[in-house]
């Protein structure tokens, strides 16, 4: 009976992970895989590093802004528990120097008036065929969710040792890797004015220009000024836009487990004493 | 099953139980918390509203938390019948000063929603030339307290605060 | 339902109660007193735990739909509403999506469980016909409720499996604007899938309390595949089978919530954060060039996307849907005639039966290296094994059988 059942087990795993290699990214063939960087979300007790986004805020407000919304974020929540910390000043005073569309007033028009903390960060293009026509016809995207809606194929079985390893960093390993992936167009390969070539982007020709370079942010807390630093706090930044609500969900996770695995041994016991009674 | 372990059985079967009732509470929470005003909704709680368009006279309705705000630029008189109204007419006695801000006695804000099953009130109406409720009656003075009628309470006065002379924040 | 049951109550109320609707009496006969065999290994315990998977997918999905709206403009962003703020928005949506992946664990589990073992044999042909029926009105609510985030996949999966329908000679592309209730997957389409999607899992728990009532009437198969002969062999639901049953669940549980609160996204599919695009399909919802050169040829001739052709992420290819159904119209032949078989060999000893079934465990460990075969499999080892090793089966049988065999063969199974 062991043997049988192991062997059911066995066709089951396998019936499983044939349905999951369908289900994984057929991704650009010749994208390198990005780095599996350490962020310390990552893991059972993963919590946002707040000095880490909070630069990567600052990344984003002086660089990806220019062009990328966070439509779906509100200021309020940059002060909520598992964020970046800011107080509640410090989010009015924020939220202020943004420009909001409200209305109609009374006249029955819309105006604009200055951000409060229920608002959300303002698009930066009325819409996308304005931001197409401002970027030769690429649009830029919005940034909310972005962390969560990309990733890059994990093969067999490497996609199954993820399970036991709780990775969940694609996304964010690869926009690291996709903002430090720019270099030059290899021999034979033609660019267009607009198009850049990066490493880790799928067909390699991305309409994004290198938006970061060493030095162009300035941090005032002594971490390193590079591209490379650069990319990992504004991911990770990216990250907490994605998922705020992170470190409740994994802190919640401990607590269930605990709780289930204790459960589960009282549930043993009491089946075993019940059984000891089949006879 | 040997009968000299009957408690320790006993006790194994009480501690499943028990946890898993614990479980079971847990998991109940999240399905009734989810139906408690959310994050976006309580942040929406306050609304400033710009007085200065508002005559002598004249009551405007704003909306706060979904709920009319009647916000009423009392005349003099009007202020002077509420105040000189002896709190023993009244069945929820309440002087005008606790339902107004000191200096700011013009102003009158109030939730509009009646005390008794939830109707609008209308303003400027009813026996006392406050407020009236059409649906069953009610009738309220110029402080927005119950006069006649089935009401119980005074009508509600919302939190609220002066963020300077023409402006006020609710909530 | 069935089983002996000496539910007897105790209080006046309660015997006023039962006189008038014996409730107490069906659930202590169902839940209570319902012999279960004694040998029932944990592989049985699968049937309790869909039924938690079903509870937890309604109660998170009622909780949901109180927040989701299901517009073309407001259905992403709900979702985000849902994740972001609503209170413990994030765990009743990635419960309810994980919760979704879990129970189609749970169900392939139980249907293989049924394969193997035989549990579809008679007298449980209606069992097994009603849990099949369970299994597509699952399949049917679970693709609705994947389209309501309405990110890409969400889009591009309606699309394409509603454009399977398209196929059907002549009225192939009316049913599919019935479908859609337009020219495309639209506005009309989500609302109508998000109604669908509320409805359904009731009519599945109503298929569950008749697939119940089919199990409690015949009684439960075993792990021998022999079934219980006396009371000696069985033993009552509750506490035998509730004790097990709560055991599987946790552990079942545990497994539950890895997915839930460490890696939520894991069975999910980036792309579905992506809000709905009608104007673009995306890159990989087309086949790997490498691997299917057809596609390639197809895409580099013609950039049209062509109906229901290929969408490995959502579902099998037409071809291979074909395939699967022919293959299943097998196994039901095979079955039909390995019952007819199997219906002349009552009255069989003990210790025949032991010896054909250790001779059945050997033909399992051949047999399921052959993955994707596991029924004909499974089918011809009881065939070829039965007719090998038993007891007065005459010479016709066994050539049957084993004529059987060689067309398995032949087919390459």
């Amino acid at each position: 009976m062991m043997k049988t059942n192991t062997l059911l087990a066995l066709g089951l795993a396998s019936a499983i992970s044939f349905g999951a290699t369908s289900v994984a990214v057929a991704a650009d063939a010749h994208a390198p895989q990005p780095p599996r960087l350490k962020w310390s979300f990552a893991g059972p007790f993963g919590h946002y590093d707040k000095q880490q986004i909070q630069r990567g805020f600052k990344v984003y407000r002086e660089v990806c802004q220019a062009c990328h919304s966070l439509k779906l974020v509100a200021f309020r929540t940059l002060g909520q528990s598992g964020a970046l910390g800011f107080s509640e000043g410090q989010i009015k005073t924020l939220a202020a120097e943004y420009q909001i569309t409200d209305g109609p007033n009374d006249r029955g028009e819309m105006f604009q008036r200055p951000g409060r903390p229920s608002d959300y960060f303002p698009q930066i293009f009325a819409n996308e065929q304005a931001a197409r026509a401002t970027h030769n016809g690429a649009l830029p995207v919005d940034l909310s969710v972005i962390a969560k809606a990309r990733t890059y194929e994990v093969g067999f079985p490497g996609f199954l040792f993820d399970i036991v390893r709780q990775y969940q960093e694609n996304g964010v390993d690869y926009l690291h890797a996709l903002l430090t992936g720019y270099e030059n167009a290899p021999a034979g390969e033609t660019l267009t004015p607009t198009q850049f070539w990066n490493k880790y982007y799928p067909g390699h020709k991305i309409a994004m220009r290198p938006p970061l370079e060493d030095k162009r942010v300035e941090y005032t807390d002594g971490a390193p000024q590079t591209v490379d630093q650069y990319s990992r706090d504004v991911t990770a930044f990216l990250m907490w836009a994605a998922e705020p609500h992170l470190e409740a969900r994994k802190r919640m996770g401990f607590q269930v487990m605990i709780f289930l695995i204790v459960f589960a041994g009282l549930a043993y016991f009491t089946k075993k004493k019940v059984w000891a009674n089949a006879h | 099953m040997n009968g000299d372990q009957p408690t320790r059985r006993d006790f194994l079967y009480i501690a499943t139980g028990a946890v898993g009732a614990v479980g079971a509470a847990a998991a109940a929470w999240p399905l009734i918390h989810q139906m408690n005003p959310d994050a976006s909704v309580q942040a929406l709680a306050s609304t400033e509203v710009d007085l200065s368009p508002v005559k002598e006279g004249q009551i405007i309705t704003v909306k706060w938390r979904g709920k009319p705000v009647f916000i009423a630029h009392r005349t003099k008189k009007e202020i002077e019948e509420a105040k000189a109204t002896p709190l023993r007419d009244l069945p929820d006695p309440q002087p005008d000063d606790a339902r107004v801000k000191k200096g700011k006695e013009q102003w009158l804000v109030l939730v509009g929603v009646c005390t008794h099953l939830g109707c609008v009130p209308l303003g400027h109406q009813g026996d006392y030339q406050g407020f009236f409720c059409p649906c069953h009656g009610s009738h309220y003075d110029t402080s927005g307290r119950i006069r006649k009628g089935p009401a119980p309470t005074n009508l509600e006065v919302p939190p609220y605060e002066f963020a300077s002379d023409t402006m006020v924040r609710i909530g | 339902m069935s089983g002996p049951s000496n539910f007897q109550p105790k209080s006046a109320f309660l015997k006023w109660t039962e006189r008038r609707l014996p409730i107490l009496g069906l659930m202590h006969s169902s839940f209570v007193a319902y012999p279960t065999p004694r040998n029932l290994n944990y592989w049985w315990t699968f049937g309790g735990i869909l039924s938690f998977c079903l509870g937890v997918q309604i109660i998170t999905g009622i909780v949901l739909a109180m927040h989701y709206t299901p517009t073309v403009a407001g259905a992403f962003d709900s979702v985000e509403h849902i994740m972001r703020d609503v209170n413990y928005g994030w765990l009743l949506r990635y419960v309810h999506a994980n919760g979704a992946s879990m129970f189609f664990i749970a169900v392939y589990i139980h249907i293989f469980r049924g394969m193997y073992y035989g549990s579809y044999k008679e007298p449980r042909e209606i069992l097994w016909i009603l849990g099949v029926i369970i299994f597509l009105l699952m399949m049917a609510t679970a693709f609705m409720g994947y389209v309501l985030p309405w990110g890409q996949m969400s889009f591009w999966g309606a699309t394409v499996i509603t454009n399977l329908f398209s196929a059907i000679p002549g009225v192939g592309t009316k049913i599919v604007e019935l479908l859609w209730g337009g020219y495309s997957v639209d506005q009309p389409t989500l609302q109508r899938f998000f109604s669908l999607h509320y409805l359904l899992p009731f009519m599945i728990a109503g298929v569950v309390i008749l697939h119940i009532w089919a199990l409690h009437e015949v009684g439960q198969n075993n792990p021998t595949g022999i079934d219980v002969k006396s009371d000696k062999d069985t033993l009552a639901f509750t506490p035998y089978a509730t004790a097990k049953d709560n055991f599987a669940m946790v552990c079942f549980m545990i497994f539950f919530a890895w997915f839930v609160f460490y890696i939520p996204n894991y069975l999910g599919h980036a792309d579905n954060y992506i809000p709905a695009n009608p104007l673009q399909t995306p890159t990989h919802i087309l086949r790997d060039p490498a691997r299917d050169p057809e596609q390639a040829r197809r895409r580099d001739g013609d950039v049209r996307v062509d109906r229901g052709a290929c969408v490995p992420a959502v579902a099998r290819s037409r071809q291979d849907s074909l395939c699967e159904v022919s293959s299943a119209v097998q196994a039901v032949l095979l079955d039909f005639c390995d019952h007819l078989h199997r219906s002349r060999l009552v009255g069989r000893e003990a210790r025949g039966r032991r010896l054909c079934d250790r001779l059945a465990d050997s033909h399992r460990v051949v047999l399921h290296s052959l993955p994707g075969r596991a029924a004909a499999a499974l089918l011809l080892r009881e065939a070829v094994g039965d007719a090998g090793v038993d007891h007065g089966v005459g010479p016709r049988q066994a050539v049957a059988c084993t004529g059987q065999s060689q067309r398995l063969a032949v087919r390459g199974i």
